[in-house]
């Protein structure tokens, strides 16, 4: 064996240390370089913290694999959905730009402890059990239902029909959380318990139902309606929506003067009927509870 | 007849990709390339500490090994993105890397990072036993010569060792390719993760995951080839008893044909 021939592994060590010199020394770039982005004063009246002012972008971690309120703009990397017009709107009203990072639900409060993004706009629930970690400004209610094969042939209509049966949910969700309460209530009067089946991603969820792994999936209803409007052959409605809960764009608890702004620019997109055209666009109006 | 497919997305998907598709398929690439060659380096970083006089070297060679070979990768690429902020408060690795000549975003960056230091504790126990195969013999006689031990192994070993490397190692990146998919879970839309998206809009989950099976499919085919010609390389001193080019490709796609050689 020749010299010559030992070329791809010399090679490939080289690269090597061309990347690990490039680690180190982008390490300590990045941490001195601050991204400056052109301010758009365009109807900007509220006062953004100074950080976000500085950085001209607020951004969210978002899930976006949850439409109607967040999903990508089919064959683009635009994100589009209410909480995208609702987050594009807070920004504008501060004078910076908007941008949503997309973040799996169960590893997204992680992500904004972690401070990769500013503010969580994700259809997340204000929950006791979240506000332990993270401050929640609210700005709708939202209800649960039940989606099931269409006809439903198991006949759920509630929580007491569900008894004995199989539910999907997605993991980390609230909606997860009430199911495992009312099965345990259900056990407790004497009845089976609900079958809760988690997955990853709400859509997961929701596929497992339509290949008869479940006999409902239970969300966020703004989302069931979503799918029973996309695929109207697999899925119906079972039951009305049920115990709406408050959800909330998800701040950390030691920013309050961004959690002042946001509050200030919710009030001001309800009353200036913003929150309406947003609902009224992505078709809400029966899903969601406006808050007062 | 398959029920209710439409052929017309996966149609589009495979021979129609669009940009966004093509960037996460960019990703995929880029991020088990990285992470395969810092494995490879930790790997061997850990292979010769392990084979050192000196015992703390030893010892940490293991705790390496015992550490990122024994917790599942999706936790390992969880801590490097989010630990040092959720357990220290600081930032280890910020929302954008910036490498001067071009940024990297951060949650690619630390997926690289993650899977990287995670191969490398599987890849350390593969060139161990790569120059392990190496015979004794060849050490000796270059040390005999007057080489020091260091150039011996760097001259003599190693290069014998890589023969008997690289056909695991190609396995390794064939993994990698599928496992750099977990990245997603930190926001990094690669293949996998832009197969999701796509579902989790239109609902499709057949013919999305469908066409990203093929993608990985045509990565994994062509990272074959590649391999092969590598070792076809390596082995020229004994040419003569190994397939040629076209032969493996032959065997990728054909196998059960390749039984009746003595591949």
């Amino acid at each position: 064996m020749s010299p010559s021939r030992l070329t791809p592994p010399a090679g490939a060590v080289i690269v090597l240390l061309a990347l690990i010199v490039a680690g180190c020394g982008g390490g300590k770039k990045s941490a001195a370089t601050t991204t400056a982005t052109t301010t758009s004063a365009g109807g900007a009246s509220i006062q953004a913290p100074a950080s976000i002012k500085s950085a001209g972008t607020l951004v969210f971690c978002s899930d976006i694999t949850y439409p109607p309120e967040e999903s990508y703009k089919p064959g683009t990397t635009t994100p589009e959905g209410s909480d995208i017009d609702i987050g594009t709107y807070i920004a504008q009203k501060m004078g910076v730009k908007a941008r949503f990072d997309n973040t799996g639900f169960d590893g997204i409060i992680a992500a904004l402890l972690a401070k990769k993004c500013d503010a969580i706009i994700s259809g997340m629930n204000d929950t006791p059990a979240r506000r332990k970690q993270v401050a929640f400004v609210d700005y709708l209610k939202v209800g649960q239902s039940f989606m099931v094969k269409s006809g439903n042939p198991a006949k759920i209509a509630g929580i007491a029909s569900i008894a004995g049966k199989a539910a999907s949910v997605e993991t980390g969700t609230t909606n997860k959380d009430y199911l495992d309460a009312q099965s345990k209530k259900l056990q407790a009067q004497g009845k089976k318990a609900i079958k809760v089946v988690t997955f990853p991603k709400d859509t997961d969820a929701a596929n497992a139902l339509k290949t008869g792994k479940v006999d409902a999936y239970f969300g966020d209803a703004p989302v069931a309606a979503y799918y029973i409007e996309k695929d109207p052959s697999s899925f119906a409605i079972g039951g009305t929506p049920i115990n709406p809960i408050p959800i909330g764009i998800a701040i950390l608890k030691s920013d309050t003067a961004l959690q002042a702004a946001v509050k200030q620019a919710v009030s001001a997109m309800y009353a200036d009927g913003t929150m309406d055209t947003i609902l009224a666009r992505w078709k809400l109006n029966k899903a969601v509870a406006k808050l007062k | 007849m398959v029920a209710g497919l439409e052929w017309h997305i996966l149609w589009q998907r495979i021979f129609h990709p669009d940009h966004v598709f093509v960037l996460a398929l960019w990703r995929t690439i880029y991020i088990s390339v990285l992470a395969q060659t810092l494995g490879v380096v930790l790997g061997l970083i850990a292979a010769l500490m392990r084979m050192s006089k000196f015992w703390p070297l030893r010892f940490l060679s293991g705790l390496y090994v015992l550490i990122f070979r024994g917790t599942p990768v999706i936790v390992q690429i969880f801590f490097v993105y989010f630990g040092a902020n959720l357990l220290f408060g600081f930032t280890l690795i910020p929302r954008s890397v910036n490498f001067g000549l071009f940024t990297m975003d951060g949650a690619a960056f630390a997926g690289i990072l993650a899977l990287g230091i995670n191969e490398g504790s599987y890849m350390r126990e593969i060139i161990r036993a790569g120059i392990d195969a190496v015979d004794r013999g060849q050490l000796e006689a270059a040390r005999s010569l007057g080489m020091p031990y260091r150039l011996a192994m760097r001259r003599i070993v190693l290069p014998q060792a890589t023969r008997f490397i690289i056909p695991p190692l190609g396995n390794e990146f064939n993994n990698m390719m599928k496992t750099s998919s977990l990245v997603f879970f930190i926001g990094v839309t690669e293949l996998f993760g832009d197969a999701e998206i796509r579902y989790s809009t239109t609902f499709k989950p057949v013919e999305y995951f469908l066409a990203v099976a093929f993608w990985y499919l045509v990565l994994t085919s062509v990272w074959s080839v590649i391999q092969a010609q590598i070792e076809r390389r390596l082995t020229a001193s004994e040419r003569g008893d190994e397939l040629s080019f076209w032969e493996r490709v032959v065997h990728a796609w054909a196998p059960v044909a390749a039984w009746g050689r003595r591949a």
